[in-house]
């Protein structure tokens, strides 16, 4: 029985070739509920207005309309959500983003491209699952 | 319980300090000091979100850790600080010895920190598309799992290149301080497909917004990527960009000129797709 099975994970990206990779690699670890969001308000959404916590959040950070940093931002603002731990999976990996993002309270980051076994790893390693 | 938790993220030892760094707290930290000194990370960042009392002992050993710091040629940051927390910092006369940063100066602060002499323009695009080449090749290696056969020194000559079998284009357009240029990465059919297929398996052909995204996907990583290392280590500058996509009917308009383009194709066993840097 996965230790992911009553877990719930949601995917934000804006290219849906990333967000059904990520999307499949989470099936495989056998979340209970896999969901997604091409960008950060879209996401907001479905916490703000659907009211659900997911117990981990995978974002990209260059998306439109709400990137992953100013996504992490409220994120942290809001009761709800302010201990759920963030990954970021970017292609912008400068030191000058990576050290915003952890200031931001990233619980990780994932450069682009990125295997599925690395990424793996660190979805178990923030969630304390081995 | 541990009242400093660290965790590394990337070139990044990020500490986590508790709510009252104690006289206790202070001797967990010296412990704990010898091991993060110990690793290859570049920077030390002290997290003080939660922090609301410092023992004064604590300075003297931020002191000898920031003296450690800077013999490696390494760094140290303080962030999430504050107004009261750093009043009391700035008091001790620690705050150099601290490295506060506010969050909306972070990547100034870093950016400056990288400060590298100024290059010419042959120099410049040398770099860009050894850096492109080098990232693509990374892209191909990682999330595709095919090698591609690319080389900086071997640009396809414009003439042999026909639009016509183009199926899509991503595209990034640049416009900074160091250079003006138009990326478009142009693909045609089976080779897009291949590329989807090989990050997913089985997929819906007629899936148009994933088939386009798989064009898009690939230009964030490559001009994503090169652009990352290259501010990095070169000091470039270079801007975000999300890429768009360009449909047939709007790529058969295109003019590859080659006095401003330089084409780079890139052969792997999934197709051949080309990159086009056009300088403007």
């Amino acid at each position: 029985m996965s230790a992911f099975k009553d877990m719930t994970v949601l995917v934000i990206d804006d290219m849906k070739l990333v967000r059904l990779r990520l999307s499949k690699l989470c099936k495989s670890l056998e979340f209970g509920k896999v969901l997604d969001a091409s960008n950060g308000a879209e996401a907001w959404k479905v916490v703000s207005e659907q009211n659900i916590v997911p117990d981990i959040i995978l974002t990209d950070y260059n998306m439109p309309d709400m990137n992953g940093m100013q996504f992490l931002e409220l994120v942290r603002n809001h009761d709800a959500t302010r201990a759920t731990p963030v990954i970021f999976i970017t292609a912008e990996s400068e030191k000058a983003v990576i050290l915003k993002a952890v200031t931001l309270g990233v619980a990780d980051f994932v450069v682009k491209p990125f295997s599925d076994e690395v990424l793996a790893t660190k979805i178990r390693s923030t969630l304390k699952i081995k | 319980m541990p009242g400093f938790v660290s965790h590394q993220i990337e070139n990044i030892n990020h500490i986590l300090c508790p709510a009252e760094i104690s006289r206790d707290a202070v001797i967990e930290f010296e412990d704990k000091m010898k091991g993060w000194l110990s690793t290859e990370v570049q920077t030390q960042v002290l997290d003080f979100r939660n922090v609301k009392k410092i023992h004064p002992s604590f300075f003297p050993i931020i002191a000898k850790f920031k003296q450690h710091i800077d013999k490696s040629k390494k760094r140290l940051v303080s962030v999430n600080v504050t107004e009261d927390t750093s009043q009391v910092i700035i008091r001790s006369g620690m705050d150099k010895a601290f490295g506060m940063i506010k969050l909306n100066k972070v990547e100034k602060a870093q950016k400056a920190q990288n400060a590298k002499p100024k290059m010419n323009d042959a120099d410049v695009r040398m770099w860009l598309v050894r850096y492109l080449v080098q990232a693509a090749r990374a892209a191909m290696n990682t999330m595709f799992n095919t090698t591609v056969a690319a080389d900086e020194n071997y640009q396809q000559a414009i003439a042999h290149f026909s639009l016509e079998k183009i199926f899509r284009a991503a595209a990034v357009r640049v416009d900074c301080a160091l250079i003006k240029a138009n990326f478009r990465l142009f693909f045609d059919k089976d080779c897009l497909l291949n590329l989807a297929r090989a990050t997913l398996g089985e997929i819906d052909e007629n899936d148009v917004e994933l088939i386009d995204s798989t064009a898009t996907e690939l230009l964030n990583l490559i001009y994503g990527g090169a652009k990352s290392r290259l501010n990095d280590d070169k000091e470039f500058d270079l801007p975000p960009a999300i890429p768009k996509l360009i449909h047939y009917d709007d790529v058969i308009r295109l003019q590859i000129d080659k006095k401003t383009s330089v084409l780079l194709p890139f052969a792997t066993a999934l197709g051949t797709f080309h990159l086009q840097i056009e300088f403007t």
